[in-house]
């Protein structure tokens, strides 16, 4: 019984397609960096879902798509966060292969769109 | 159950989950979960929102899933790591040899699953024409199913094979599942 996903090349989850269009979205609004709890709180936005994402499913995703080289973390600065009195942040930003297979996959999704309407519609 | 309640909850699965994986990894997890659960908790003061449990609640037992299936990963994946971390991960497990096995594995991992979703439900509407729990009956027969079945994936995949206490919580969730007959 193993749980490992097995991953077609080039081929994203919805659930990583969700956390890097988000992650993507923040950096054009001027945040590079992510962290679990702020990208959870992007993706119930830009979906419109009350719950955020599961912690296990959100960390897992994110674990799965840095081993894969799409996002890549380092641990915030210990004294920054004690300065604010908080648990340090692990910061994720969305790497050069992380913002292809994004791009790749608008590209595949826009191909399927178009293939879809320019089909002869059944009467 | 409080915010708290549910707080507490969710620090001691991930300290079940990341039991006896390599110490950098454990910890890592463990302080990603801490940093979300000190974010949420001051967003929502800052709100003045209440819904807080109910979020941590839903977050947490949507998650266990991909919780179980990230450790079994991280045990997959140990041809990559040194021999002494190997070792340890091996005596966590012992995957099933034949397909009945796997099939009673399967069933009871299941059977544990639901009774951890099935727990918050029974919580909300236990009770009948006949008989109308009160605040701690519903409660008990909200909590224990979701206690027994997390005996039970604690009991099969967190305490190593070798443990003389790896057959007491799958023993004990198993007997809590038939008492409560569901």
């Amino acid at each position: 019984m193993h749980a490992t996903m097995r991953r077609k090349p080039g081929i994203l989850f919805p659930i990583e397609l969700s956390l890097l269009e988000a992650a993507i979205d923040l950096r054009l609004r001027g945040t590079a960096e992510f962290y679990g709890f702020m990208i959870a709180t992007e993706v119930s936005e830009r979906e419109g879902a009350r719950l955020l994402t599961a912690y296990g499913t959100l960390y897992k995703a994110l674990s799965r798509m840095e081993k894969a080289g799409l996002v890549e973390s380092r641990w915030e600065d210990p004294l920054v966060a004690a300065s604010e009195g908080r648990p340090r942040r692990r910061l994720y930003c969305v790497t050069a292969v992380g913002q292809a297979a994004l791009a790749k996959s608008a590209e595949k999704e826009r191909g399927r769109k178009a293939s879809l309407e320019s089909r002869p519609a059944l009467s | 159950m409080s915010a708290a309640f549910v707080e507490s909850i969710i620090r001691l699965w991930t300290g079940l989950y990341t039991k006896g994986l390599p110490p950098e990894l454990g910890a890592e997890r463990r302080a990603e979960v801490e940093s979300d659960l000190w974010e949420d908790g001051s967003l929502w003061r800052e709100r003045g929102l209440s819904s807080l449990t109910m979020q941590r609640l839903g977050r947490w037992l949507l998650g266990i899933p991909a919780d179980l299936s990230w450790r079994l990963e991280q045990i997959g994946s140990r041809k990559e790591r040194p021999q002494e971390t190997q070792h340890k991960l091996e005596r966590t497990i012992k995957m099933p040899t034949t397909l009945a096995q796997r099939g009673m594995l399967g069933f009871v991992v299941l059977l544990a699953g639901f009774f951890i979703v099935m727990g918050p439900v029974s919580f909300l509407f236990a009770g009948s024409e006949d008989w109308q729990p009160t605040t701690f009956e519903r409660a008990f027969f909200g909590i224990v199913p979701i206690v027994a079945g997390s005996m039970i994936l604690t009991g099969l995949y967190v305490i190593p094979i070798s443990s003389p206490w790896r057959r007491s919580p799958i023993g004990r969730g198993a007997i809590v599942m038939a008492l409560l007959r569901v």
